[in-house]
């Protein structure tokens, strides 16, 4: 969606509280809202449904408050990932951080694929570190973006990845 | 902070094992269905703007009209006519809109 399409949008559902006009916002980003959300999640669909969801309910009701600095995906990003932190406060998911490996299916032998050996270690990450993996490498954001998704400064974010790296290393050269 | 080789690996493999997200045609429908209802003061102050706007033009279109001469009709009365119509037409759209039920 062009930029000038996106702020025309906007505009209409602050002004006008165009619902239509909003539908279509929701369905231009529902898609990339949905994937991160799962991918954060390792793969619960209707556990990240529902927080899209939330997502996209509290953008219109904030929407007012959308200043424009950052872009609308960013601004949508961060209302994902902040949701996703509260939910997992919420139910003291501490087992959402470190998912037990043999709950995904893997075994000790030494068979796995490359695929499954990388699912398993990025649930050996933390939410933040994970999210900032998620986002630089497969959303391909730039560290700045990242940085205002998290909240975050650019240096924390930076030493996340960092580490986040490190572990994957550490994981994938055992395999 | 410049990609290495191994952060192109890093991706290669996210990708490769990155889930897919499922079509759900009822996603925005169910999320259109939970948005909150409109504050109303949001709406008065937009149908408060269309009647300002609407007066406004009612009298644009009496100082056309009044000052329009009947025997001679030039390209320029045209354009007037065609802009007021466009105009008038827009603030007409606005107001139904504003006046028809949300829900």
């Amino acid at each position: 969606m062009k930029k000038l399409d996106e702020l025309a949008l906007i505009t209409r559902c602050v002004l006008a509280d165009d619902r239509q006009a909003f539908g279509q916002l929701v369905d231009a980003y529902q898609g990339r809202v949905r994937r991160f959300l799962l991918n954060l999640t390792m793969g619960d669909a209707a556990l990240s449904d529902d927080l899209a969801q939330e997502t996209f309910i509290k953008a219109y009701v904030g929407l007012r408050g959308f200043k424009g600095v950052a872009s609308f995906s960013t601004w949508l990003y961060r209302i994902a990932y902040n949701e996703f932190c509260s939910h997992v406060r919420g139910r003291h998911e501490q087992a959402m951080e470190r998912i037990p490996a043999d709950s995904l299916g893997v075994n000790d032998d030494h068979s796995i694929d490359a695929s499954l050996t990388v699912q398993e270690a990025l649930c050996h990450l933390g939410i933040a570190e994970r999210t900032a993996v998620m986002l630089f490498y497969l959303e391909d954001r730039p560290i700045k973006q990242v940085a205002r998704i998290m909240q975050l400064p650019e240096g924390t974010v930076k030493s996340h990845l960092h580490r986040a790296k490190q572990r994957l290393r550490q994981f994938l050269d055992n395999y | 902070m410049k990609r290495s080789q191994e952060d192109s690996q890093i991706v290669r493999l996210l990708k490769e094992q990155s889930r897919p997200v499922s079509e759900n045609p009822w996603f925005t429908p169910r999320v259109l269905n939970r948005l909150p209802k409109s504050p109303r003061s949001t709406r008065w102050v937009w149908a408060l703007i269309c009647l300002v706007a609407g007066v406004l033009c009612l009298g644009c279109w009496l100082w056309l009209l009044r000052g329009q001469d009947v025997t001679v009709f030039t390209i320029r009365d045209l354009y007037h006519f065609i802009i007021m119509s466009a105009i008038t037409l827009a603030v007409l759209w606005q107001g139904i809109v504003v006046a028809l039920p949300r829900d």
